[in-house]
């Protein structure tokens, strides 16, 4: 509405000037594909212009074929076009890098990138709107910023996504123990989002492998996003302090437009497949292998079971998947009140049946001028979703010459379904699904009594409440044990914040400028969770509870609540802006620790210098460069996310009903601990930001070092000391590595357009200092906690083939011997490292183009030296071919002697070792991850029952992958081997409209 | 406007400043160390908590009431075809593996190990309430002391019990210098690597937190509830008794065993009801014994398969082991004693005193009055009280053989003979045996061992008395010395 006043004096400003040709045309937002109201149009070099109608359209008599159309808006990058021939010139704005590049900073709002010290990367709107991810908003920010790993844990829908900002700055849990959380700070318009990956709940009912958790994030429909800025160093993130040790995303939705009311309809169809599938043994090679395993055991062959019956297991449970999503937006405002609202729906399959996820979400934000320094917004956002959580993967292992029914029709329930459940009775008479409701809303006052002074209160409220349900039946052999059982979780989370602050910006009217910002804040989380459960059911069909006896059903509840107080302040200077310096420092008193260490204090310097700014040395920068800074922070940050109240020692019941004598007893459960604080990183940083040719050329390198002092683990402890494990802040660690952003974008005449951005990333750690270290173990724990050493990297002994005399495997002991003593093989003693379970380097490679009313979008990632352990249960060498099918690999087993073969003589009593360096891979992979085109077809003029928007995508997400692997034909490697959920690919067509 | 603008800056400002409480919250869940010490409730069932871990499975459920004769008093069974021990597995393999005394520093699939870290559990928790109830702000001095009272106690039982099962006994060196175990006596801080002391400290450290148990408890406030289940000082008088008589100290023994046995609320159990209260569950004799009811459920059978009635229960049908065929010859045909030895079909001897019954277990005796007066007899026999010894060893013997033909005085070398073979009839299966051999230096003699059995004998001294400190405890704690031998 401001700029509408300007450009209508633009308007009566401009007149024509001779008449020898005349133009016209649509000027459109690239992102959104609305018509654009009042972009200047200009003939460049004369007075000649006008200004696009309410449809974004324009009509311009210009001098002749040579004359050049200038169109500039505020916010956009200014385009010029050479009119040639062209009677209609359609063009499309998008985002100015140079003017628009503003970046959401959390609690100083936005703030131009030249201002920027710390180390802040925002994924703008432009960018979101061009590639729509299938389900959350965390999955669009893999591959796009640097030092970001954004990894799946499943694949299932709506189960949380686990993402990692520059490295793992926290070690891990191992099994039993409680750790702190490795995930980032997640903030949505100022209101922290529940971590559901915080791992307090280990070892109980509420453990995960019980309870399946939905990602929260999906509660947030992309469509509403604005923006999404990741923080990485301290200066960016020290005003979060307790917290921020993992970084901070924030993320901001989209406001109303004042001016026209606009409604937008937009409905997207996607299917999708599997790709990369593990390659089992059918019946035939299966009884090849199975009988082959029996005569070499000594026993008899025909105990490998029927030739005549071919099930393929994976067919039977798996589908082709199917998504829709529609949504609809209605926004607009008058009189300086702007709303937006949105309504969303989607229904996502996954390649199993009977699991997925549906979803409704509806969003509000609204801003409300009370009176002329007095500003009121509010939003708010809720989601339902409806999961059904159906599995039964490891059928895929299933042998291949069971029949799913009996002669008679009815369920193949004996010898082997006897404990592992028929996946096909599973799918007909199991049910699992949870529902969850969810929601987050905050209200803001803003109140500017002089122009220097602004003042913000804000409240905001995270809310989540989930109800399960799981019933595995008697009839199949999931619940024959329990003879039915039955499991009903309710979780809820309530988290509410309220917030104070107060900005001064005082206009010096000297080149110094200066501002302090001062605030409050108190959060309370409260958590409530109750497990029930039930068994021996008197009949299949009446699933509830109340139909059993009391001493068939069984109850826990968990209750968690805490509380945190904060002050916050930030002084940041800056001469002319050349030289700029940002103070920040946040005080956090939390309730969950007892004694001194409830509360610290947390802090940043940061310094920037923008270099290209100096007199000397503007015009003068090599190869043109017009922008350049050179950034430095220092800065301890927090990680208090643990999710226990351990330090001052605990008393418990140990089982609900347990008496003695009529009394309640009550015994120690957690010790006095006086090692237990929060964790705490040191942080410190160094940029450099370079820029070419007006921002056609960006260049983004960061350097930063990141120490973890106080680092949590759960230690062995001497058995005297009453208990055996303890979690102890006793861990200093390292992590230190480089990003590199590299960006270009065509600027200036051409209807073609093409933007880049290319990051890479590094990431080293060191475990500087641990009280007790631990070795590599047997099993499937690979972690190896040594001082000097990475955390990440993975032990085991390395296998060196098969004998070719006798087909048994060979190992390397660390001396060079080679033996085949499988004792020697498990020793962990005699374990060596076999590499990295993190990559190298990794990153992305994102592309856009556009010509005219086309665009295309297309996305690579990477990543490179990573070495992944996969589940050894598909070659173990016919240990358990009675039980699991097998790897085709398998075929390739040592048969007589001299034969030269990786896979050795097939035998029952072939011993596991777990740790041998055969179930290692190397994983290093280009994954292309998104392709898309769309077009804006209202700008080729296509534009039915008057709608001004008009537009349509096809995508194709996870196109596959591109591994470093040696490949043997009709054999599985590392592709397959990865996930054992598969992955898929997805294609998805969607349709935009606009009134 | 602008007015209530301002209040609500000042609201915010007040509760981001000014609120210290908004920041106390007491876990939900569990009760925090100082809420449980902020009321003499706490504390109280913070002690009744020390009962429970004492009755814990590796604890006093099924291991330690019967370690001892699974050694001495017990065999394989009958048509035990087992060659090598890895043929067999689960529960059974422990008992067989310990009988065969071929537990090793790994207790490879043992539970055994366990013992080691729930006793040191345990004295974690006596220890924290120990100096718990030196902040309770509540209760009269009396009840407090007698809490005291009881977490001494059951700190003293604890070391006492690692001392017999990982230590050998005092008089395995002249002045008990050699290694005992780790003591705790006191909370130690998380990461602490504690070294061994001698036995000679364990044993002072035993008696001293019994003797000031039994001068401060009070059985106005220990018995919570009817029944012999909780501490009382009678019963700390009858294990001071017993630790004396470990350490050889007679006179202590004999001193202890006559304040004992001035507790006049209780009498031996009568011949003609010996049986009867066997079979009932208990004996009237009893001092204490723990109970084990919280483990009987409604349905199922998991209280007895986690108790000796598994391992040797008359009554059950898959037995682990049996009563030695040694162990029966013990017992004259008229001595009621040999009615609690039944044989089941297979010919397998089983216990009535650990009657194997689904839905039900049996509470364990860990102190009862014949055990004070065959103590009483052995001090009195040792100091050469001839008369006294031989009163009390045929109190004992007469109840249970009244048609018995005994000499009216023996000398002292008979005596102690007579009642060492007393103690082990009328103790059988409570834990005593292979414990008594170690301290009196005595041989173990066995006659039917199966093959697997690598030893049957064992002559004093011998490292494999003692079992080995579990591999895992010394990986944790390099000030941990293993025992001799293993």
């Amino acid at each position: 509405m401001r700029y509408s006043f300007f450009y209508f004096l633009l308007l009566w400003s401009y007149t024509p000037v001779g008449a020898q040709q005349n133009v016209r045309g649509q000027v459109t937002d690239e992102a959104e594909g609305y018509p654009l109201i009042g972009v200047a149009v200009q003939e460049s070099g004369t007075g000649n212009g006008v200004i696009t109608d309410f449809d974004g359209n324009y009509e311009l008599e210009v001098a002749g074929p040579d004359a050049v159309l200038i169109f500039s808006y505020v916010g956009k990058a200014s385009q010029e076009v050479r009119v040639g021939r062209q009677a209609v010139i359609s063009i499309r704005l998008v985002g100015d890098l140079q003017l628009a590049e503003v970046v959401v900073t959390g609690y100083r709002g936005a703030q131009e990138v030249k201002d920027l010290v710390g180390s802040y990367v925002e994924i703008g709107e432009e960018e979101l709107a061009a590639d729509r991810p299938i389900e959350s908003l965390d999955q669009l920010i893999e591959g796009r910023v640097a030092g970001v790993r954004v990894e799946t844990l499943t694949g299932e829908p709506g189960l949380p996504i686990r993402v990692q900002i520059r490295g793992q700055s926290s070690l891990p849990n191992t099994g039993t123990g409680i750790s702190a959380s490795t995930q980032p700070l997640y903030i949505l318009d100022g209101v922290p989002l529940f971590d559901v990956l915080e791992t307090n709940t280990t070892g109980t009912v509420f453990s995960d492998g019980n309870n399946q958790r939905l990602n929260p994030l999906a509660l947030i429909n992309p469509d509403d996003i604005a923006s999404v800025t990741v923080l990485k160093d301290a200066s960016a993130t020290a005003l979060y302090g307790a917290d921020a040790a993992n970084g901070v995303i924030l993320i901001t939705t989209k406001q109303g437009q004042s001016g026209q009311q606009r409604i937008s309809l937009s409905a997207n169809y996607g299917f999708g497949q599997t790709i990369n599938e593990i390659q089992f043994l059918n019946t035939e090679q299966y009884l090849e292998l199975a009988r082959e395993t029996l005569f070499n055991s000594g026993q008899n062959p025909e105990l490998a079971g029927p030739s005549d019956v071919e099930t393929n297991w994976r067919e039977l449970v798996q589908q082709n998947p199917q998504n829709v999503d529609l949504d609809l937006a209605l926004s607009g405002g008058n009189g300086g009140t702007t709303y937006r609202l949105t309504a969303g729906y989607s229904q996502l399959e996954s390649v199993h049946i009977g699991n997925g996820l549906q979803q409704a979400n509806l969003n509000l934000n609204l801003n409300i001028p009370l009176g002329e320094r007095l500003r009121l917004s509010t939003r708010f956002s809720g989601a339902y979703q409806d999961k059904q959580g159906l599995r039964s993967f490891d059928v895929f292992s299933f042998l291949p010459n069971l029949p799913v029914r009996l002669a008679d029709g009815s369920f193949n329930n004996d010898g082997f379904f006897i404990n592992r459940p028929n996946p096909v009775a599973l799918l007909e008479q199991n049910e699992n699904y949870q529902n969850s409701f969810s929601t987050n809303a905050q209200v803001t006052l803003e109140y500017r009594p002089i122009n220097s002074l602004k003042f913000r209160l804000l409240g905001g409220l995270d809310r989540s409440s989930r109800d399960q349900f799981q019933y595995a039946s008697a009839l199949n052999g999931s619940g024959r044990s329990r003879n039915g059982f039955l499991r009903l979780a309710n979780n809820s989370n309530l988290q509410w914040i309220t917030n104070g602050q107060l900005v001064w910006t005082p206009d010096s009217g000297s080149d110094h400028h200066f501002s302090a910002l001062l605030g409050g804040e108190l959060q309370r989380q409260n958590r409530f969770q109750q497990v029930s459960t039930g068994k021996d059911f008197p009949f299949d069909d009446l699933r509830r509870l109340d139909v059993l006896p009391n001493s068939e059903t069984a109850v826990s509840e968990s209750r968690f609540v805490r509380a945190k107080a904060s002050l916050y302040g930030e002084l940041s200077y800056d001469y002319d802006y050349r030289y700029y310096l940002k103070l920040n420092a946040r005080r956090d008193a939390s309730s969950i620790f007892g004694g001194d260490q409830q509360a610290d204090l947390f802090w940043a310097l940061g310094a920037s210098w923008n270099f290209s700014q100096e007199p000397a040395l503007v015009g003068n920068l090599p190869f043109g460069m017009d922008y350049g800074k050179l950034r430095a922070s220092y800065g301890i940050t927090g990680n208090s996310r643990v999710g226990v109240y351990t330090s001052a020692g605990l008393y418990t019941q140990e089982f609900s009903d347990e008496q003695y004598g009529d009394q309640i007893p009550i015994i120690v459960s957690t010790p006095v601990n006086e090692l237990l604080g929060w964790e705490r990183k040191r942080q410190t940083n160094f940029g450099l930001d370079l820029g070419w040719r007006d921002g056609r050329y960006g260049l983004s390198f960061e350097f930063y070092n990141n120490l973890t002092i106080d680092g949590l683990y759960t230690f062995d402890t001497p058995l005297e000391t009453g208990f055996s494990t303890i979690l102890a802040n006793a861990v200093s660690l390292r992590n230190w590595g480089y990003e590199l952003s590299l960006r270009y974008a065509t600027q200036g005449q051409g209807r073609l357009k093409w933007s880049t951005s290319f990051n890479i990333a590094h990431n080293r750690n060191r475990l500087i200092e641990i009280t007790q270290e631990e070795a590599p173990r047997s099993g499937a724990n690979t972690l190896a906690l040594i001082e000097g050493g990475n955390i990440n990297d993975v032990y085991g002994i390395p296998f060196v083939g098969v004998d070719p005399d006798n087909g048994i495997s060979l190992f390397r002991l660390p001396d060079g011997t080679i033996t085949s003593d499988v004792d020697a093989a498990q020793d962990p003693r005699n374990f060596v490292r076999l590499g990295r379970a993190v990559p190298n380097f990794f990153g992305g490679w994102h592309h856009r183009f556009s010509y005219g009313a086309w665009g295309l979008t297309f996305q690579l990632n990477f990543s490179y030296g990573a070495t992944d352990r996969i589940d050894p249960l598909t070659f173990t060498d016919g240990r358990q071919i009675l039980i699991n099918n097998q790897s085709v690999n398998q075929l390739d087993r040592w048969q007589q002697p001299g034969d030269i073969t990786e896979v050795p003589r097939l035998s029952l009593d072939n011993p596991p070792v777990s740790r041998s360096s055969r179930y290692f891979y190397e994983l290093s992979y280009i994954q292309f991850s998104t392709l898309s085109l769309d077009c804006n077809l209202a700008q080729l003029g296509l534009k039915p029952f008057g709608l001004a928007q008009l537009k349509a995508f096809a995508l194709v997400n996870n196109l596959g992958y591109l591994y470093d692997d040696e490949r043997v034909a009709g054999r599985n490697g590392v592709a397959e081997y990865r996930f054992t959920f598969p992955q898929q690919r997805a294609y998805t067509l969607g349709i935009k409209i606009g009134w | 406007m602008s007015k209530w603008i301002y209040l609500l800056i000042a609201v915010h400002a007040c509760s981001t400043f000014g609120c210290q409480d908004f920041l106390t919250i007491e876990p939900e869940d569990e009760l925090s160390r100082q809420e449980v010490f902020s009321s003499i409730r706490g504390a109280d069932a913070a002690v009744v908590g020390l009962y429970n871990l004492l009755g814990e499975g590796e604890l006093y459920q099924i291991n330690l009431p019967i370690f001892a004769d699974v050694i001495a008093n017990l065999e394989p069974l009958n048509d035990e075809q087992v060659v090598s021990l890895e043929d067999i597995g689960g529960l059974r393999l422990e008992f067989i593996q310990a009988h065969a005394l071929r537990i090793t520093p790994g207790y490879n699939n043992s539970s055994f190990d366990a013992i080691y870290a729930d006793a040191y559990n345990l004295l974690y928790q006596a220890n924290d309430i120990l100096a718990g109830l030196e902040l309770l702000p509540e209760g009269s001095s009396e009840q407090r002391a007698s809490l005291r009272a009881e977490a001494l106690c059951f700190r003293a039982l604890v070391h006492f019990d690692l001392l017999r099962l990982y230590a050998q006994a005092p008089g395995f060196s002249p002045d008990a210098g050699h290694p005992g175990i780790v003591l705790m006596e006191a909370i130690p801080s998380v990461f602490a690597q504690s070294a061994r002391s001698s036995v000679a400290a364990g044993f002072t450290s035993v008696c001293a937190d019994l003797e000031e148990a039994e001068r401060l408890m009070d059985s106005r406030f220990t018995r919570r509830s009817t029944g012999a289940i909780w501490l009382t000082p009678t019963a700390v008088q009858g294990l001071l008794a017993r630790v004396a008589a470990y350490r050889q100290d007679w006179e202590a023994c004999l001193a202890w065993a006559n304040r004992c046995l001035s507790d006049n609320s209780r009498a031996l159990s009568p011949s003609e009801q010996y049986l009867d209260q066997w079979e009932a569950g208990s004996l009237s004799e009893t001092i204490w014994q723990l109970d084990l009811q919280r483990n009987v459920e409604v349905s199922g059978s998991t209280p007895v398969l986690t108790s000796p009635a598994r391992v040797m229960g008359a009554g059950n049908e898959d037995p682990f082991m049996q009563l030695s065929q040694q162990l029966l010859d013990q017992f004259e045909e008229g001595d009621l004693r040999r009615q609690l030895i039944v044989t089941d079909a297979e010919g397998n001897r089983l216990s009535r005193k650990w009657p194997f019954a689904e839905n039900q277990i049996r509470n364990v005796p860990l102190l009862r009055l014949s055990e004070i007066f065959l103590l009483r007899a052995e001090a009195a026999a040792e100091l050469n009280q001839l008369e006294l010894a031989t009163a009390d060893y045929r109190l004992i013997r007469l109840r249970a053989e009244p048609e018995a033909v005994l000499p009216p005085l023996m000398n002292q070398e008979d005596l102690r003979r007579a009642i060492r073979e007393e103690r082990r009839r009328e103790l059988a299966l409570e834990g005593h045996h292979f414990f008594d051999l170690g301290r009196w230096g005595a041989d173990l003699e066995r006659l039917n061992c199966a093959s697997l059995v690598s030893s049957c004998a064992l002559s004093y001294p011998d490292p494999r008395y003692v079992l080995p400190i579990p591999l895992d405890a010394i990986l944790r704690n390099p000030n941990l010395t293993q025992n001799e031998g293993y």
